[in-house]
């Protein structure tokens, strides 16, 4: 049973009286990747918030049902949703970089959470989290230059730096390659592939193309409700909802 | 009055008719018209308006002036240097033009009769003081034939004023009028009407800044003749010598400055911490409902007249500090004797600073984008982590704006000092000693009846010249970097 890394059963989600998730089960699986794709406004970010308690910021958002991380609720009032985004990083759909400079940036979460003994490993641990998003070559010059002065993608990966500094068990990508050009998409779909070596992704796309290549698992959502959850190449090639067929054959969205 | 109330009613009428003249121009039909028809009657009611009221206006400036010429040149230069200045001479002249008016308005006296009144005949004081004027002395003969002239000199230009005013506004009315016609443009010129008169509008405030500006200016250059700049801008003793009577007096800037600068410190010191504590805790912690209450309170205490402040500074913050820190007090020192004292007025301006460095802190924290907060949330952050290391290292030229408009209300405030802070201008480091602030001295300098003309006056003029150019650096630094920081998430 608890095999999987997260399961979530009969989630519901109200923002105040819209109910935007309805009796969403997913299971997600330790060291895969996890693909929702859907529609624009069918809840694909929303269900992807729930699962490291971002919606606890929003007022009016309201969560039912359980969510379990290593079958443990996270839900529940004894744990602390602090610890539990310290375990599921999450990367945003736009990029948001802090006012302060690419070091800062990353060693932030290493530094909140004790990561690092000394400056030596801190150092270490930044160069390493660069490297893995594809922005050591450009970033290494300009360390102490501010985040805010990188293009959009490299703010992207700047992002994605960040999020795997923490070391997290998850992570959640709400469309991180929406603002970057197909190399630099190419270079975080081989970072994601590298990264399920330790953690589980879970990625939020519009493109069907890179939920085809980078994920095991797929989900699609519409209208608030969980359609279809399978093998990726079966929900592409052979999906049993009519729903999902012409979603992915581009005949709704 | 009356003139006012004819024009006025004859752009009302004038609205109508050129609405009216419009529409059957285009023999009653909307469409054929350029502009819809109300801009037809606009056009005509503005044309009425613009120029009468503008001829209005500068008549009312000019006539007085023009009177006072002309009654002063009755006076010969010697009466002029024996007696008082001349303006005091016309001063009284005009109290009793006006009393005579009261005497006519009562039916003592006729109208005619006034002209046929000498001063030798009549005690021209006893008859103003039956109908409720007081005059200051008797009223010479010269006196009373300058109250004549300027009363017939005033009633003729009035009647002119109400005939000329009334004869623009009849022009501008049948200009209009005839150009009034279904293809005339009547909505392009209304606009045009419209932007003359906003722009009107706009220069009236931007010359009267100008003008204030000026007199400083001028002023101030006359104290410096009077008085050496390097005594005033240098010196360290502030003793104004009243009447004359114990020779030059001492007038230097700094103690004034300094105890200006120091008692703002002081606010500083005990708004910053609370305004800032508050707004972070009303933006990011506090519940709707919390903010909902809170903030308007906060916003009262800034709708409270700093009289009131002075008084609390007076009544209430001077005694509980000396019962803290005087003789006998809760402390057991003995630091303080009275309760006007730095410390008093700067913890009372502090007090009064708390809600204009909290509002404007709270929009500053406001301003930084909540994917800022998600993405230090994200990464697992407690919520004063985020604030600490995210939100107000985001925030701080922003706030360091902020507490420089402060300091700038703080410089330039007046009556919490002069209730709280005593009267002695002294160099002092001691925050429980009684100090005085720039502000408080241009008070004190102005409320003595010395004439307007002696140095110790004049000082007021530098005092405030120099305090304006500070402030004015200090806000225009301050709006400089507020900007700035505007401009990162734009
Ligand atoms: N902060 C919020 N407050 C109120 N309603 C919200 C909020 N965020 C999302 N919603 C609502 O929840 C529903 C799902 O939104 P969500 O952002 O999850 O969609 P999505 O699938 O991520 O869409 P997209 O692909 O455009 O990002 C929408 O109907 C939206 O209006
Ligand atoms: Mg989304």
């Amino acid at each position: 049973m608890t095999d999987y890394k997260i399961s979530a059963k009969d989630v519901q989600v109200y923002y105040g009286d819209n109910h935007a998730i309805k009796d969403v089960n997913v299971d997600i699986e330790d060291k895969t990747v996890t693909a929702f794709i859907g529609p624009s406004g069918c809840g694909k970010s929303t269900f992807l918030r729930c699962l490291n308690r971002m919606n606890d910021t929003i007022d009016i958002c309201r969560v039912e049902g359980d969510i379990l991380l290593d079958g443990e609720d996270i839900y529940d009032p004894s744990v602390d949703p602090v610890q539990l985004r310290a375990k599921v990083g999450m990367v945003f759909q736009k990029p948001n970089p802090f006012p302060k400079s690419i070091y800062d940036n990353v060693a932030y979460g290493p530094k909140i959470h004790g990561l690092a003994r000394n400056k030596i490993e801190l150092d270490e641990i930044v160069e390493k989290s660069l490297r893995k998003a594809a922005l050591w070559t450009e970033a290494k010059d300009r360390l102490h230059a501010p985040g805010t002065g990188l293009s959009g993608g490299q703010q992207q990966r700047l992002c994605i730096a960040r999020a795997i500094a923490t070391a997290p068990e998850v992570l959640l990508m709400d469309e991180p390659c929406s603002a970057l050009d197909p190399i630099a998409t190419a270079q975080v779909e081989e970072l994601i592939d590298e990264l399920r070596q330790s953690f589980s992704v879970v990625i939020v796309t519009h493109s069907m193309q890179q939920a085809a290549r980078v994920s095991q698992k797929t989900a699609f959502f519409h209208l608030g409700n969980l359609v279809e959850f399978d093998e990726t190449d079966k929900i592409f090639t052979n999906p049993e909802d009519p729903r999902t067929e012409s979603y992915i054959s581009g005949r709704i969205g | 009055m009356l003139t006012i109330g004819l024009v006025l009613a004859l752009c009302a009428i004038g609205y109508m008719m050129g609405t009216r003249r419009a529409l059957s121009s285009a023999s009653g039909d909307q469409r054929l018209l350029h502009s819809l028809k109300g801009y037809y009657g606009q056009n005509v009611a503005l044309s009425i308006l613009v120029p009468s009221a503008t001829l209005l206006v500068v008549w009312l400036i000019a006539q007085p002036l023009l009177i006072n010429q002309s009654v002063a040149s009755l006076f010969s230069d010697q009466d002029l240097a024996e007696g008082a200045s001349s303006s005091l001479i016309i001063q009284d002249m005009r109290r009793v033009a006006n009393g005579l008016d009261v005497v006519v308005d009562q039916g003592l006296v006729s109208d005619d009769a006034i002209a046929s009144l000498d001063a030798e005949s009549t005690n021209v004081r006893e008859l103003l003081a039956d109908v409720g004027v007081a005059v200051g002395s008797d009223v010479t003969q010269q006196t009373l034939d300058g109250a004549k002239r300027y009363r017939s000199l005033s009633k003729t230009g009035n009647f002119w004023r109400g005939i000329a005013v009334l004869a623009l506004a009849l022009a501008g009315f049948v200009f209009a009028m005839q150009r009034t016609d279904k293809n005339f443009r009547a909505r392009n010129v209304v606009e045009r009407g419209v932007l003359i008169l906003l722009f009107g509008a706009a220069t009236v405030a931007v010359l009267t800044t100008v003008g204030i500006v000026l007199s400083l200016i001028f002023n101030t250059i006359n104290f410096f003749d009077a008085f050496p700049a390097a005594d005033f801008f240098f010196g360290t003793r502030w003793e104004p010598s009243f009447s004359g009577r114990g020779g030059a007096s001492d007038l230097g800037f700094l103690p004034l400055i300094w105890g200006t600068m120091y008692i703002s410190i002081i606010s500083l010191i005990v708004a910053v911490p609370l305004g800032l504590f508050s707004a972070i805790y009303l933006s990011e912690y506090a519940s709707d409902r919390v903010r909902a209450v809170a903030k308007p309170m906060l916003e009262i205490l800034a709708g409270i007249p700093t009289i009131v402040y002075g008084l609390f500074a007076l009544l209430t913050v001077g005694p509980l500090l000396v019962s803290a820190f005087g003789n006998g007090g809760f402390f057991g020192v003995n630091w303080m004797s009275g309760g006007t004292a730095a410390i008093t007025a700067g913890s009372v301006m502090g007090i009064m600073l708390i809600p204009f460095v909290s509002s404007l802190s709270d929009d500053i924290i406001n301003a930084v984008p909540q994917a800022m907060r998600d993405g230090s949330y994200g990464l697992g952050a407690t919520q004063s982590e985020t604030i600490r290391q995210v939100i107000l290292p985001a925030a701080l030229p922003g706030i360091v704006g902020a507490i420089l408009l402060a300091a700038s209300r703080a410089i330039g405030e007046t009556m919490i000092v002069v209730l709280g802070a005593g009267a002695a201008a002294s160099l002092s480091l001691n925050p429980f000693e009684a100090m005085t602030t720039v502000t408080a001295k241009i008070v004190s300098q102005l409320t003595g009846d010395g004439e307007f003309n002696s140095p110790e006056t004049m000082v007021a003029f530098a005092l405030g010249m120099t305090l304006f150019i500070i402030t004015l650096c200090l806000n225009v630094f301050a709006l400089y970097i507020v900007r700035k920081y505007r401009e990162q998430y734009d």
